[in-house]
């Protein structure tokens, strides 16, 4: 096309000349005319070009070559604006692709638009004992509504399993499990990879069907994707499975967040968990459900037909089988359970990453930005040795726009080349991000990350925008060069006019959004500091806690009490052991309890609503010595109170002052209230305890009464949490710790040993995800903040080196230069300084609930922040400075 | 020679489609054939010929096609097409009916007004 372009104007020009040749002037001087006449033959091209509309892909690759031709001419400005640019969109995309794994991505299942939650979608490893609620369900409160429901065409439920005991050819293992009924996979959509699934007629009652799905990843860890796998037969909990099926390869369950190994139906729950038998009882709360919507019916007459039916279930059909205590609690009770849209699965991950995820993509924004002016920086210093390129091509009869589309094509590309690069990053940042994440790393990654179009399309955009953000000021500012002025001037001009006002602007933004990170940055580390520091109330170090589920281990009744008895004393015994004790609830375990109670003496009418309402724990023998509670009026329960199960109990501060204000609460009595055990004698009060932050650093300590782990005083789930004192260093406990147990009972069922300071650690996880990541790129940005500083500084002193050279041949003071040099930056960084403050400080208020022990206008912070990026400005300013002032005058001056 | 006038604007497309509408030209014989009609009153830029040249053609007013020109040379030749000549029909009226509105206005006396 060009070159029948060419042949046509070329034919013009020649005939042109003939004729005139033919009227007689002689042939070079003809040609020339002929030229004259015709004018302008590029620009006459371009508009040829225009004209037949080719230019739009023409010029696009041909902008493209020539932006390449740029790059790779430029390899030094190219590598540092791709490698800036790759760091910056990487972090994007990285945490985009957590946030899309978490809080975006529908469930890998059959049309996940029609699946509906019902109940709290994050309580996903929850068990509740007690008056029937309503965010997690009892078995037979999910019958009624599976049963009586007009809105689902199917709804299923499922419920932790945990870990779980495997035992087959080649030894036992733990694997994770989650127990959920039969019609599972027929409602979500699944069909098996290997084998088949449960199905309707799978465990109709109780026991019936000891069979197995497997996750693909423990098929192709554990049998190494063996397709022989289908019938071989496992004990689980040491009762006998039949493995029937292997799930899809993409399918990882309903919960995000949780990669199971297994799935076993919910009727073999009470074969899974001996001793307890959730299938019947109303008061056991452990499942979620999953819908599936009707065609043509909404969410909204999902609830009210759901809220219907659960309160006829508890208010009719299931009254009978609940205590007095409960039916009362119930009449009182709001009935509205939670029905919520499902698509995206349930998870208690969305719920407790979702506000740090979004902080974490706010900051890394705001590192894109800073790579961004960077970019644009140094696309503001090249555009000084570019104008005289431009300038020819102006006038060589480019048009403005065909120019600003040239500049943004190179824009663009050098966005895609770092989009590209940071994908890589991004990738690998993502696994690192969910290895923070993941409180227990032993099990591998619990999350699914991977690309889908909306990750891709997030770079893509990201990508675009970032080439337009640092594009579009440089290339537009060249639009007012003159090509004669620009092709005169020998590129001498740079740093004076506007265009230095922009690189000013560039640099304090810089300096602020750095500050803006970096204080954000120092903010909730230092939150995270006073988190993990913050005075529980007792000494954390050298204590160790496991949880050991006597009643799954078979015993049952006074076999508790002695087994229990007897592993007190055995770990008491052991070398290296302060004190031995037990308790139900544990430190940080996640497990709490609490009931109405009567206090004597007590005038309850002034009281709030609640106010009969109480946390307890029962406790073994010397509980508060063995923690390191003080005791700060009265005793402590004893091994005397421990075994002779005396009803006494110990009330913490809380508790003393809200019933007893100043007055002695000891000698008062206080009774349970429990219909199922109407005639227990009372509680008398032997002492205070000072309060403790037992379950979380953060809030407030609840009022707690505590009673002997041996009066049976609550509900009693057999299953305690053993608290040791060591004298040395725990860890080396630990091992002993574990031999005494399994020497007790090869049998007994127990969890991980962890130190006092891990179970405390891991209630911060979210906390220290964010402080870790928000540090890291708050270097990150120091760096890029520096290296655009650096640039920027070294470019403008380069321009100067003239005016430098004049200067000190004429015997100006070194000192006095370097300032001249200097005190620019020292004016954008007070000016970027100020702005990064104050807009952090408003910031702050977004993520106030993650600070903890100090203000948003926390001085160290804020100091924090302004050494670190002054030191930085300075280095970045003074090296530049400090090379000019050596420069010879004479080369100075010679200098073009 | 009458002084040369400078084209009004809008009006070089017209003229080249009249000017193939008389039988296939190449450019140069375009803008010859314009001032030859025109006994050389019209002064046409060379610069400004093609590019209109290459938009007729993308609009489908006129064709292409490579010919020999009179002296033996390889030439690009227009030429009109159905389209085209609808297209110069109501441009020519359109023109037509502006001229006669203009001209009624100029020559409009006092008394008429």
């Amino acid at each position: 096309m060009e070159r029948e372009m060419d042949a046509e104007l070329r034919f013009h020009i020649e005939a042109v000349a003939e004729d005139l040749a033919r009227s007689g002037v002689p042939r070079a001087e003809a040609l020339r005319r002929a030229r004259i006449e015709f004018g302008g033959v590029e620009r006459a091209k371009e508009e040829c070009r225009d004209a037949r509309g080719a230019n739009s892909i023409d010029g696009l690759v041909q902008d493209l070559r020539f932006g390449l031709r740029m790059l790779r001419k430029n390899p030094g400005f190219t590598a540092v604006a791709v490698l800036t640019l790759a760091l910056g969109i990487g972090a994007n995309a990285a945490i985009f692709t957590v946030i899309n794994a978490v809080m975006l991505r529908a469930l890998p299942v059959e049309d996940p638009g029609q699946l509906v939650t019902v109940g709290d979608p994050a309580r996903v490893h929850s068990w509740g004992t007690g008056t029937p609620r309503i965010d997690l369900f009892s078995y037979p409160l999910y019958h009624e509504i599976r049963d009586n429901n007009e809105v689902f065409s199917s709804l299923l439920a499922s419920s932790n399993l945990g870990d779980v005991r495997v035992e087959m050819e080649g030894g036992a293992e733990t694997a994770r499990g989650r127990l959920v009924t039969e019609n599972y996979f027929q409602t979500l959509g699944v069909e098996a990879l290997l084998g088949r699934t449960f199905t309707i007629d799978d465990g109709h009652t109780p026991a019936s069907d000891p069979v197995l799905v497997i996750s693909y990843g423990y098929w192709q860890r554990r049998f190494s994707g063996d397709a022989s796998i289908i019938g071989r037969k496992v004990r689980l909990n040491n009762y006998p499975f039949t493995i029937i099926g292997v799930a899809p390869a993409a399918f990882f369950g309903e919960v995000v967040g949780d990669r199971p190994d297994l799935w076993a139906p919910m009727m073999m729950q009470p074969q899974l968990m001996p001793g307890r038998n959730f299938l019947e009882s109303v008061n056991d709360a452990a499942l979620l459900l999953i819908g599936r919507l009707k065609p043509d019916v909404t969410i909204e007459q999902a609830r009210t037909n759901v809220n219907a039916v659960v309160r006829q279930a508890l208010l009719v059909t299931l009254n009978a089988k609940l205590s007095s205590d409960d039916r009362r609690a119930i009449q009182n009770m709001q009935i509205a359970a939670e029905v919520t849209p499902g698509g995206r699965g349930l998870s208690r991950v969305r719920q407790q990453f979702s506000a740090p995820l979004l902080l974490l993509m706010a900051m890394v924004v705001l590192v894109l930005l800073v790579a961004c002016a960077n970019v644009a920086n140094l696309l503001l210093a090249r555009s000084a040795a570019r104008q005289r390129e431009i300038a020819v091509r102006m006038a060589m009869g480019a048009g403005p726009a065909r120019i600003v589309r040239q500049l943004l094509t190179e824009s663009v590309l050098v966005a895609l080349l770092g989009g590209a690069l940071g994908l890589v990053l991004a990738n690998w940042f993502s696994a690192v991000l969910v290895r923070l994440a993941n409180a227990n790393p032993r099990t591998g990654s619990p999350l699914v990350l991977g690309l889908d179009w909306r990750v891709l399309g997030f770079t893509g955009g990201i990508c675009l925008l970032a080439a337009v953000v640092f594009g579009v000021a440089p290339a537009v500012r060249f639009l007012h060069v003159k090509p004669s002025f620009a092709l005169k001037e020998s590129g001498r001009g740079a740093g004076s006019g506007p265009k230095s006002g922009l690189r000013r602007v560039l640099i304090s933004s810089q300096i602020a959004l750095g500050v803006l990170v970096l204080m954000t940055a120092s903010l909730l580390v230092r939150s995270l500091r006073n988190l993990q520091e913050v005075d529980l109330g007792y000494s954390r170090d050298q204590l160790l806690l496991v949880r050991v589920d006597i009643l799954q281990s078979g015993y049952k009744g006074a076999a508790i009490q002695n087994i229990t008895r007897e592993l007190l004393n055995r770990l008491s015994a052991l070398p290296g052991v302060r004190s031995a004790t037990a308790s139900s609830n544990g430190l940080f375990s996640g497990d709490e309890s609490s009931d109405a109670i009567l206090v004597d003496g007590v005038d309850y009418s002034a009281r709030q609503s609640n106010g009969n309402v109480t946390a307890d724990d029962e406790v073994g023998p010397n509980y508060f010595s063995t923690i390191g509670v003080p005791i700060v009026l009265g005793r402590e329960i004893t091994q005397q109170d421990f075994l002779t199960a005396a009803h006494v109990a110990v009330v913490n501060e809380a508790f003393a002052k809200f019933y007893f204000g100043d007055r002695d609460p000891i000698g008062h009595q206080i009774s349970i209230q429990d219909s199922d055990h109407p005639n227990q004698p009372p509680y008398e009060i032997v002492g205070v305890a000072h309060d403790v932050h037992d379950h979380s650093v953060r809030d407030a300590v609840r009022r707690r009464m505590y009673a002997p782990l041996t009066s049976a005083a609550f509900d009693d789930l057999g299953a305690y949490n053993f608290e040791v004192r060591a004298i040395g260093n725990p860890q080396a406990l630990i091992s002993s710790l574990r031999r005494a147990i399994h020497d007790m009972n090869p049998d007994l069922v127990f969890g991980d040993i962890q130190t006092a300071n891990e179970l405390v650690s891991d209630t911060l996880t979210s906390q220290a995800l964010v402080a870790e990541l928000s540090s890291f790129f708050g270097v990150l940005v120091l760096l890029l903040v520096c290296v655009g500083l650096y640039g920027s500084m070294a470019y403008h002193v380069a321009t100067r080196t003239r005016e430098i050279g004049v200067r000190v041949a004429l015997g100006a003071p070194r000192k006095g230069l370097i300032w001249m040099v200097t005190r620019e930056t020292c004016r954008e960084l007070a000016i970027g300084a100020t702005l990064g403050i104050v807009s952090t400080i408003s910031a702050a208020q977004l993520f106030k609930a993650m600070l903890f022990g100090l203000s948003q206008t926390d001085p160290f912070s804020m100091g924090t922040a302004i050494v670190a990026l002054a030191f930085v400005c300075l280095v970045a300013a003074i090296v530049p400075a400090h090379r000019a002032m050596r420069v010879d005058p004479i080369t100075a001056l010679r200098h073009e | 020679m009458d002084k040369q006038m400078e084209l009004l604007q809008g009006t070089l497309d017209m003229l080249i489609l009249k000017a193939v509408s008389l039988g296939p030209l190449h450019g140069y014989g375009v803008l010859l054939r314009i001032q030859q009609i025109s006994k050389d009153r019209l002064e046409i830029q060379q610069g400004s010929l093609y590019p209109a040249l290459y938009r007729l053609e993308h609009q489908g007013w006129i064709t292409s096609e490579w010919g020999e020109s009179e002296n033996k040379r390889k030439a690009k030749y227009y030429r009109l097409t159905a389209a085209g000549k609808r297209k110069l029909q109501t441009e020519a009226e359109k023109w037509n009916r502006m001229a006669d509105v203009i001209a009624g206005i100029l020559q409009s006396t006092p008394e008429e007004v």
